[in-house]
């Protein structure tokens, strides 16, 4: 007989790097991509319906103040300009290194918890994760612009020190709300690296990041909620960092910026990564029989012992060809049990050498 | 004259943008030529950052502070050079794609780019690829196309398409860059050649016309 266990089991178990029946799966789909594949036909409808991602969240994040028809300004009062939906920064607070005149908002208003109790009962079956998607070495980035920021972390973190000091406590009180809520964690979005690195160096990272980071994960832990982080590009040098400050789960572990075999060699036994399937190479470009190779292989490799929630590592989105798309639907949420995979994989060998293919093409 | 030329590369390495062009101002006082500003100090000072990123010893900060450095100095002997007939080694017009407005992985690679000898026509983001083709019409060398979005590569596509039709493509030379970027989409696109950084995309551009 077939276990069939919840997604709350799988990822606990996943968690506790055991595998369960199937390798745990999150699909983030965009709204309108959503809808474009809800109109393909009824076959296609039934595939969508039956996506039941492992992790859940409610993102609590800054609400947009429109000035404009695609221009607003947020609750920190950095002002955004929409191009196709995507935010694009466009002005920013603290046009000097001041913070005089300058209030933080407060991150315990009422209203970033609304949706809440919705989420809560929507998803009893479920491990649910509270977003944090304030921003926080990202924030840095919006209060003083990008460029002004990154010329900040050298000729004055100080000052950086100084702006991200209010947001530690920020958070660490928003834990102590999330707590009070049935939460299972925290998903804490923030973009430290890029394409080769941590963005402003591992080193300054460590000074100026980090710190407020591990005050906040711990607190988390402290109130028994697991900190899963979302993080582009390359982390790998910072990896022993954010699982000593209480990381659980990391995304998207986009394949294209860190080798996944490796990361899982190293850190697959402290550590859980969710994502991990091509979204700027494999996915928009490549044939659907060459996506689910891939998924196949990330199931196999980073899916061993438990450890793994399988996903595209950004949304699927309405410029990847449908039949892209469906193939990575498909092959996520009709796996063949572990237990039959598996066996499958014993009994042909020379599937490491084609797995193994997959994922070195990145890094060679 | 040494003397002049160490201290202002010594003020862009470490990006001190003050004295960059409190060091450029003295030369330029002492009558050192302008072309040997640029030859002997900015355009070597930009190389030895290069050579420090790439080995990991500056990062992404010290690059934009060093390029920041390296362009006010030479806004001061802009001027000078025109006057003495030094010439740009290239002309390169860049722009971040259309539905992008992200701009400082382009920032920094034009900044670069000048600061190896290249006149650079910044046409800004969001760019059409009828933009485009109406900014090579204007004389160019390369093309820089920058996308920070895997939603808005196509516009890479549709600008290079857009060259084509126009019939400029053998008059220019396109490079592509961004953070989803990788040399096979490059490759499928019909770009001449992608760069995964600044420093990179510097090397390219000088690989095209020297």
């Amino acid at each position: 007989m077939t276990t069939s266990y919840s997604p709350r089991d799988r990822i606990l178990q996943t968690l506790n790097h055991e595998e369960s029946d199937i390798v745990p799966y999150h699909i983030a789909v965009d709204s309108d991509c959503l809808d474009l594949l809800n109109n393909q036909g009824s076959a296609v409808r039934d595939l969508i319906s039956r996506i039941d991602n492992h992790l859940p969240h409610i993102g609590l994040e800054s609400h947009q103040h429109w000035t404009g028809v695609d221009t607003y300004y947020d609750d920190f009062g950095c002002v955004w300009k929409e191009l196709n939906k995507v935010p694009h920064l466009i002005d920013s607070p603290l046009k000097d290194q001041n913070l005089k005149g300058y209030t933080y908002p407060d991150l315990l208003d009422e209203k970033y918890f609304q949706d809440v109790p919705s989420f809560i009962g929507e998803h009893q079956n479920h491990y649910r994760l509270c977003g944090i998607v304030f921003g926080y070495q990202d924030r840095g980035l919006y209060l003083r612009g990008y460029e002004n920021f990154l010329s900040d972390v050298v000729l004055n973190p100080s000052f950086v020190e100084a702006m991200l000091e209010p947001l530690i406590d920020s958070f660490i009180r928003l834990v102590d709300k999330i707590a009070l809520y049935p939460f299972d964690g925290i998903r804490f979005a923030d973009d430290w690296g890029y394409q080769r690195g941590i963005l402003i160096g591992a080193k300054r990272w460590r000074k100026l990041i980090y710190p407020g980071l591990r005050k906040i994960f711990h607190h988390a832990r402290s109130k028994n909620l697991s900190v899963m982080v979302h993080a582009d590009g390359d982390l790998s040098e910072i990896i022993p960092d954010l699982i000593e400050a209480g990381v659980e789960i990391l995304n998207p572990t986009q394949p294209e910026c860190m080798d996944l075999l490796w990361l899982k060699k190293e850190y697959g036994n402290h550590l859980c990564f969710n994502g991990g399937i091509s979204s700027q190479l494999t996915i928009p470009r490549r044939s659907p029989k060459q996506i689910k190779k891939e998924i196949r292989a990330a199931m196999q490799y980073i899916g061993k012992n438990g450890g793994y929630i399988v996903g595209p590592a950004k949304s699927l989105n309405i410029d990847i060809p449908i039949e892209n798309n469906l193939a990575v639907v498909d092959e996520m949420i009709n796996q063949e049990p572990n237990s039959r995979r598996k066996k499958l994989a014993e009994n042909l060998p020379d599937r490491v050498e084609e797995l193994w293919e997959v994922y070195s093409a990145f890094h060679s | 004259m040494e003397n002049f030329l160490n201290s202002i590369s010594q003020a862009v390495i470490e990006g001190d943008m003050a004295e960059a062009q409190k060091s450029v101002q003295a030369a330029v006082g002492a009558e050192v030529p302008a072309g040997e500003i640029l030859q002997g100090a900015l355009i070597p000072a930009m190389g030895e950052v290069g050579r420090l990123f790439e080995e990991d010893e500056y990062f992404v900060p010290e690059m934009l502070i060093a390029a920041r450095a390296m362009k006010a100095g030479l806004e001061i002997i802009k001027p000078l050079l025109v006057d003495s007939g030094v010439e740009p080694v290239g002309k390169v017009v860049i722009g971040t794609v259309q539905g992008d407005l992200h701009d400082i992985g382009k920032n920094l690679v034009a900044m670069m780019l000048e600061g190896a000898g290249f006149e650079i026509n910044d046409i800004g983001t969001d760019i059409s690829p009828e933009q485009f083709v109406a900014a090579v019409e204007t004389g160019a060398d390369i093309i820089g196309l920058s996308a920070l979005l895997t939603t808005t590569m196509p516009s890479m596509e549709k600008t290079i398409k857009a060259i084509e039709a126009a019939g400029l493509r053998d008059q220019v030379k396109i490079i592509i860059g961004g953070a989803p970027i990788t040399q096979e989409f490059s490759v499928q696109i019909g770009a001449d050649g992608f760069a995964p950084d600044a420093i990179q995309a510097a090397k390219l551009a000088k690989s095209f016309v020297l």
